[in-house]
């Protein structure tokens, strides 16, 4: 087809418009009642392989690494360098009282 | 036994159908409404159309201009019904194209020279739009495009001739970029 023009680089901006709309890749048809293609027995049991590998190295490594880095299950318990405030101070468990009938302390 | 090897070799028939006319139909399509997404429902929608006649027991004769006219129908029909819902113009109709990626500037500068494009493409007669859309989407030379649009192929020569200058002309007018490849 003879397609001189005064601007040839039209053709290249039309070609690559049109190229940009077209889908790509190019749907497949999917018709209602038409089953999905089947996995070979060869496939599907390729894929169960990598599936139970995957989640036997999941736990290995779980496994490994919490053999390295053991956690510590007793709680640690934290050595008191300083006087504790207030220490000596027993707060005496008293119902509760409106203040008007809370008996005041008799100092000597 | 029978009946399912009947099955499917129709749908191998249909198949083969598809992979050699879908991409008729959706230029068809596209040239009408200028929308790739439209013009994909309108595809599928056409081709399971086909399924469905077949399924019934129809016998079509040439699956290819029956594929064209229900696709150019099913057009029609869509132009009816995003007149009821939107006036004028469908929404997507009116879009700029739609970039498949981020852009940086020359992917910008792409999708600028793009919508022009689209503005352009959209001032012409539909039957220009048609031996576009074939000849650039699709490669199609004047022959393929006169036979599968009943016209002559001389006409298609200038038509064709016609709608470029015309497009270049514009193009160059609004200092597009026209230099992709």
């Amino acid at each position: 087809m003879n397609e001189s023009s005064p601007l040839p680089n039209v053709d290249g901006v039309l070609r690559a418009y049109f190229r940009a709309e077209m889908p790509d890749p190019w749907p497949q048809m999917r018709l209602p009642g038409v089953p999905l293609p089947q996995l070979s027995a060869w496939r599907g049991a390729r894929l169960r392989f990598a599936l139970a590998a995957s989640v036997g190295l999941f736990l290995t490594g779980y496994l490994a690494l919490a053999g390295l880095f053991p956690r510590d299950t007793a709680p640690q318990v934290i050595e008191l360098q300083g006087p504790i405030i207030g220490k000596g101070l027993q707060r005496q468990k008293q119902p509760f009282l409106s203040p008007s009938k809370r008996s005041l302390p008799i100092e000597d | 036994m029978k009946s399912s090897s009947q099955a499917a070799a129709r749908q191998a028939t249909f198949e083969d159908v598809y992979q050699r006319h879908s991409r008729e139909v959706w230029a068809l399509v596209y040239a009408r409404w200028l929308n790739a997404d439209v013009a994909l429902d309108i595809m599928q929608e056409t081709f399971l159309r086909l399924w469905k006649q077949w399924q019934d027991g129809s016998s079509i004769l040439n699956p290819r201009a029956w594929l064209l006219r229900v696709a150019r129908n099913l057009a029609e029909d869509h132009a009816k019904s995003a007149f009821r819902r939107n006036g004028t113009q469908a929404p997507e109709a009116m879009n700029g194209v739609a970039g498949r990626d981020d852009p940086p500037l020359e992917r910008l500068e792409r999708a600028e020279t793009f919508t022009q494009v689209r503005k352009e493409l959209e001032k012409l007669p539909d039957a220009d739009r048609e031996i576009l859309t074939l000849r650039y989407a699709l490669d199609y030379n004047a022959g393929e495009i006169a036979e599968m649009l009943h016209i002559n192929p001389t006409a298609v020569h200038m038509r064709l001739s016609r709608a470029r200058q015309r497009l270049a002309e514009r193009l160059t007018a609004q200092g597009a970029h026209v230099d992709h490849e």
